[in-house]
């Protein structure tokens, strides 16, 4: 369940950061995009387990993957934010092989 | 439009009701952590859409649509999460409120795309904006209905 929470949020979060940044005229496709890949996501973290780490990582994936396209066009092209964001994703994944390899 | 969006909101207000009573008819099998995942998945897709819905519908009075989307959130979230016991009633509750807050803050922004530095829309792509963020809350809604209402026989 945490897994899939972390990763479907991440994942989702870097994708519509990084399309709402590349395509800025498609606000309403890039939105969609987004939801879609957060959900893919989350359903193949939460599978790893059962159907209701399933659902946790679908509804997470979902969330955020409607707002990230938001807060990326907030930001307005700053590479900062964009950086800072990718340090994140990339410290969760290490964080989440770390926490796979000591349980 | 209007019509519409009122069509919309009373479909997707049926399927909420439908959901809660198949749910209800099932519910000697909850186990606790079930109860908690149906209680977020139920009240969040619901509540975001029909606090998007309120936001199209009521475009000028904010505080209006405050009171109104937020209501809709904490009613939704009681009803899911009051299914089984009283814990999973403080995650509906939060779920239907944060989803309440995120739906509100969608439709601003697709009323609105200047608001975050998008380039603003015509009266005519606004409309169409609006028609297909209805289409596709709509399309998630019946997707998270149906796969919660799968989930009570596996």
């Amino acid at each position: 369940m945490n897994i899939s929470l972390m990763v479907s949020g991440t994942v989702a979060i870097v994708t519509g950061v990084i399309l709402i940044y590349q395509f800025p005229f498609e606000f309403v496709f890039i939105t969609i995009i987004t939801t879609i890949i957060g959900i893919i996501i989350g359903v193949i973290f939460g599978a790893l387990f059962d159907y209701q780490t399933l659902l946790t990582g679908y509804i997470n994936g979902l969330m955020i993957g409607l707002m990230a396209p938001m807060i990326g066009a907030a930001a307005s092209l700053n590479m900062m934010f964009l950086l800072f964001i990718e340090i994140i994703f990339i410290f969760s994944l290490f964080l989440l092989a770390f926490s796979a390899r000591h349980t | 439009m209007t019509a519409f969006l009122i069509g919309n909101f009373m479909l997707n207000g049926t399927v909420g009701v439908l959901l809660y009573l198949l749910i209800t008819k099932k519910k000697k099998i909850f186990a606790d952590r079930y109860g908690m995942v149906v209680a977020m998945c139920g009240s969040g897709v619901l509540s975001l859409h029909l606090a998007m819905l309120t936001v199209f519908l009521i475009p000028d009075y904010f505080i209006i649509q405050v009171l109104f989307a937020l209501g809709i959130g904490a009613f939704i979230g009681k009803k899911f999460g009051s299914l089984m016991k009283y814990q999973s009633l403080l995650s509906g509750l939060f779920h239907g409120i944060i989803g309440g807050i995120m739906g509100m803050m969608l439709g601003i922004v697709i009323l609105n795309p200047s608001l975050c530095g998008l380039p603003s829309a015509s009266l005519n792509s606004l409309q169409d904006n609006m028609l297909i963020f209805t289409v596709f809350g709509t399309i998630l809604v019946i997707m998270t209905g149906s796969l919660l209402y799968y989930s009570l026989k596996v």
